[in-house]
């Protein structure tokens, strides 16, 4: 290599260098979203980019969206807002297209995402948000040490479960437990009934292909009922809080519908030695006999956008390449596979205690990503339906009124935001 | 002294001890959980040690204090006017004020928002105080009005007799008469700003403005994610609640003193 | 002749009323007049422009189950503040007595009206958890299984659930009124009257029940206004659910502007609520017009 063959990389450079002071003035990106933040990603990002100063602020999500509202509305909006996928739409006039700045990144490249996530944060054709925590929201955990203290098996069929729940109660664990006061935590569990009982029809019910009162749609709505009654939940279910995932993780529980989120990393092999039993998952079992295979929703927790009126948009597409980069260093949710798959290396590894266990869920977690008949979880195409949705199962569950009448009130609420 | 009260004042004696017994149920529940393993009282050493407590307790206090004196001041002139004044649109008047009561107050977010903003008030102690007693007047100004109307108007006249201005009225009779129902004014005033949530999440921005009532949130939110890792047992959020929660219980305690001092000395006879 | 000055006309009453009309003006009347003019448009909190859309919004909230929950649930919460005005008239003559360790009652009884409603709620709620919670297990202990319930989620205990919080929350509050209330009633009566040979069941029927008469008035208006305003334990406790037992008009309100970004229909709900509340109190004051002793 000869010395004037050097000449176009050592002006790159010195282009760097003075692109790079003049980011030197000290930028500062503001980070807003909900949970518990990921203070330990940034801290990482500003040793390595001190120029660049990043302030998270996370509050509980019910009041993100207002406040997320409100700063827009008064043009003091913060650089970098973390989003459940599903409100992207709501922002969809205040967030960037991330494509572009993916495709001309060099050290980004679009194939290396997990694609089915990178779907979920798709707004009008328009990559608005990176996903984060890739979710399999169809499925359960079990307590390993009392199945085995009790003899039981993982079941696959309704009366199996029942079977499961009716000696669990018997020996004083709670069932199968279920946040039922929790909108999503509830959608969770119908979304995989629709799938059983109605294959593919919940999508199309989105798509207002057909209508949400379709018979087998109705039915799944209804087994919903069908299983308080038969106590395969605990007691109270559509009153229950966080609280009730304690249970699950002082080891009081037999099975957790996927959700518990606030205790996930004792599920996945993090948790102090002996005090929870050793939680495996499971898929959600085939409630109809009909032979189906299990059909896994997917989705993601969360998702990272960039205010497109940002001031500082260079700096925080660099903050934003940093949370691609390191995952989910914190691993809130008994999630392990990485948005980005290139070579991560999870920090949630290092701190693991039970390395067989947390395996096993990764192998499980990826065939669930694999499995035929999977489907994106959590899109209801509006924010009211979804939560029509779980007005009605909270109505159904509480036998207030019928599956049928409940879901013709959905069909309503579907037909007048459509129409909007 | 009449036959039977002995037997009553023992019966009278017991019935408190038991209803009083049964109303702090709950906080025993709290408290229970508050101090329970493995943390045990060690969970409120661990809350008290955190560096941000104090900075959260002085916004709470500078915010209060200001909607006190805003508060009081504008209530306890208007009351004093509706009460012991003669003017047109009086009825009116009291009306539109009242119309403060009735409105859902989040719905309110987002006019105050643009508002704050508008005044240049946004992530100000002053752009949290200006709506918070406007929406705390109208509520004192009734309390004040309505115990002022238990003052007898010869006092008034008595006044205009000594050649007060209405003005002296209010200030030299009225006002120090009323230091009864000032105190419940200051009392209530200091729990609505102190407790308030959704107020100090919109108008302020950064977390060293952040109000007590915000910082509980926090504490929720840190205990939620750090229990998964055994490090901070979810019962630390009792003691922080209960820590966050004893400034009120504190100054209500001090409040209560003079408070019953001020009702019991017969102020108005 | 006494009187006369004091019943002049004051126009420097308006130089009182200032101050307060200040900020009523600036943060109470402008954003009811935004709420007011949003309610007949269409707005999604961001957007630039806002689409009329004329009574759409009231069309629609008139056939919604969720609002007729809620008014449902406000004459409960109702209710419930009158449960809780009767227990606080009664500690309030108890406690008016010389009873030994009165003050540290008063005190403690109204303490939960001193702590947050958010801590309040989330203490409740783990009191009422039907399995792990101490109001089950106390009922159990003593061999009352069959009162063990699902609080929260049984679609006709929940509000009442929730309307006892709201009575151990706001009783301190009612009993320290009355009780300041009470002892401004010259004690010399009551005496006079035991006297003249009134029992005491007498003296408070037709004594200090009818001098508390402005105390009754102004609890029952805050009650009214409280009961339709309900929001915050409600909202943490069950989200006003389940299928909306437990909804109220704010809740109806936050969820349609900060859940689904209906702001123009948040706004008609909002002054729905405004022309309830203005009816309810006038209806109020007709029924229980003042009546000054002169």
């Amino acid at each position: 290599m000869t010395e004037r063959s050097l000449w176009a990389p050592r002006l790159l450079i010195i282009v760097l260098f003075a692109l790079g002071f003049a980011v030197a003035q000290d930028v500062t990106i503001e980070i807003v979203g909900w949970g518990s933040g990921q203070a330990v990603v940034y801290e990482e990002f500003m040793n390595q980019n001190p120029s660049i100063a990043v302030t998270e602020q996370m509050m509980p999500f019910g009041d993100l969206i207002v406040f997320l509202k409100t700063r827009f509305l008064a043009g003091e909006a913060p650089d970098i807002v973390q989003l459940q996928p599903g409100h992207l739409i709501e922002f969809r006039d205040n967030l960037l297209p991330l494509d572009d700045l993916i495709a001309s990144d060099a050290e980004l490249d679009l194939a290396n995402f997990v694609q089915p996530a990178l779907t979920i944060t798709i707004v009008d054709g328009m990559l608005l948000g990176i996903p984060q925590h890739p979710i399999v929201s169809g499925m359960l955990w079990y307590n390993k040490d009392i199945f085995d203290e009790l003899g039981l098996q993982v079941p696959t069929d309704y009366d199996e479960l029942k079977a499961v729940a009716q000696a669990c109660r018997d020996a004083g664990h709670l069932p199968l437990i279920l946040n039922g006061g929790d909108a999503w935590n509830r959608l969770n569990v119908v979304e995989q009934l629709f799938a059983y009982f109605a294959p593919g029809k919940k999508a199309q019910a989105v798509a207002g292909e057909i209508p949400w009162t379709d018979p087998d749609l109705v039915a799944g709505m209804a087994f919903f009922e069908t299983m308080v009654e038969d106590g395969v939940f605990q007691d109270g279910v559509m009153g229950a809080d966080f609280g009730v995932m304690t249970a699950f993780s002082e080891g009081n529980g037999c099975i957790v519908v996927q959700g518990s989120w606030a205790k996930g990393g004792q599920l996945i092999g993090i948790r102090p030695e002996g005090t929870v039993g050793l939680t495996l998952p499971m898929p959600f079992p085939d409630v109809t006999d009909s032979g189906l295979a299990w059909m896994p929703a997917l989705g993601t927790g969360h998702s990272f956008g960039i205010n497109k009126d940002s001031p500082n948009i260079e700096a925080a597409w660099e903050v934003m390449k940093q949370i691609i980069r390191l995952g989910d260093p914190l691993a809130n949710y008994p999630v392990l596979i990485p948005v980005y798959a290139s070579g991560v290396d999870s920090p949630v590894m290092a701190r693991a205690n039970n390395m067989g266990q947390l395996e096993a869920t990764t192998a499980f977690e990826l065939a669930a990503w694999d499995a035929e008949g999977a489907f994106l979880n959590d899109a209801w195409g509006f924010a009211e339906v979804r939560d029509a949705i779980a007005e009605a199962a909270s109505g159904v569950a509480t036998g207030q009124v019928s599956a049928e009448v409940a879901m013709r009130e959905v069909q309503r609420v579907a037909e007048r935001v459509l129409g909007r | 002294m009449l036959a039977g009260d002995k037997s009553l004042r023992y019966f009278n004696f017991f019935l408190m001890v038991v209803v009083t017994t049964v109303l702090m149920l709950p906080i025993l529940h709290a408290l229970n959980r508050s101090v329970e393993p493995p943390g045990g009282l060690g969970n409120y050493i661990r809350v008290l040690t955190d560096a941000r407590l104090p900075r959260f307790y002085l916004n709470s206090i500078i915010v209060s204090a200001g909607t006190i004196l805003l508060t009081a001041g504008c209530a306890s002139l208007a009351a004093f006017a509706f009460s012991k004044l003669t003017f047109p649109f009086r009825n009116t008047l009291l009306l539109t004020l009242l119309v403060t009561l009735l409105v859902p107050f989040t719905t309110m977010i987002i006019p105050l928002f643009v508002l704050i903003r508008g005044f240049d008030l946004y992530n100000t102690y002053l752009g949290l105080i200006l709506p918070l007693a406007a929406f705390g007047v109208p509520f004192h100004t009734i309390l004040i009005a309505n115990y002022m109307n238990g003052l007898p108007n010869e006092l008034m006249d008595a006044a205009y007799i000594d050649g007060c201005s209405d003005f002296g009225a209010f200030w030299r009779i009225m006002l120090p008469l009323s230091m009864p129902v000032q105190a419940v004014v200051i009392v209530l005033t200091f729990l609505g700003s102190w407790n308030n949530y959704l107020l100090p999440l919109i108008l302020l921005r950064d977390q060293e403005m952040h109000t007590v009532a915000l910082a509980a949130v926090s504490w929720a939110n840190d205990a939620g994610a750090l229990s998964q890792f055994g490090e901070v047992s979810y019962d630390t959020l009792f003691a922080a609640l209960f820590l966050l929660a004893a400034p009120t219980l504190i100054v209500f305690l001090l409040f209560q003193r003079v408070f019953i001092g001020s009702v019991t000395s017969g102020a108005i006879k | 002749m006494l009187g006369r000055r004091r019943n002049k006309v004051k126009w420097g009453a308006y130089l009182f009323l200032l101050p307060a009309f200040t900020l009523f003006a600036v943060f109470v009347a402008y954003p009811i007049g935004f709420n007011g003019y949003l309610s007949f448009h269409n707005w999604n909190g961001v957007s630039d422009t806002w689409q009329w859309v004329g009574l759409e919004h009231f069309e629609r909230m008139f056939g919604e189950r969720t609002i007729r929950l809620s008014l449902r649930n406000a004459s409960f919460f109702f209710i419930g503040h009158l449960v809780n005005m009767a227990i606080a008239l009664l500690l309030a003559v108890l406690l008016n007595n010389p009873i030994p360790g009165r003050n540290l009652a008063r005190t403690l009884i109204f303490i939960p009206f001193v702590v947050a409603g958010s801590i309040v709620a989330v203490t409740w709620q783990t009191i009422y958890d039907p399995n792990l919670g101490p109001l089950n297990a106390i009922l159990r202990g003593v061999g009352l299984d069959s009162l063990a319930q699902n609080w929260l989620a049984d679609p006709k205990l929940a509000i009442w659930s929730i309307v006892v919080v709201g009575i151990w929350a706001g009783l301190g509050f009612n009993l320290v009124v009355y009780l300041a209330s009470l002892q401004s009633i010259d004690q010399s009566l009551r005496d006079a009257a035991r006297v003249d040979g009134a029992g005491r069941l007498q003296v408070f029927r037709f004594l200090t029940f009818p001098l508390l008469r402005n105390t009754h008035l102004v609890l029952i208006m805050l009650g009214i206004i409280g009961a339709v305003q309900g929001f915050e334990v409600p909202f943490i406790m069950t989200g006003g659910g389940p299928y909306g037992a437990t909804t109220t008009l704010a809740i109806e309100v936050y969820k349609n502007v900060f859940n689904f970004s209906e702001f123009g229909y948040g706004a008609a709900v909002s002054v729905f609520t405004m022309v309830i509340l203005v009816m309810l109190i006038l209806l109020q004051r007709f029924l229980l017009r003042e009546q000054r002793i002169d």
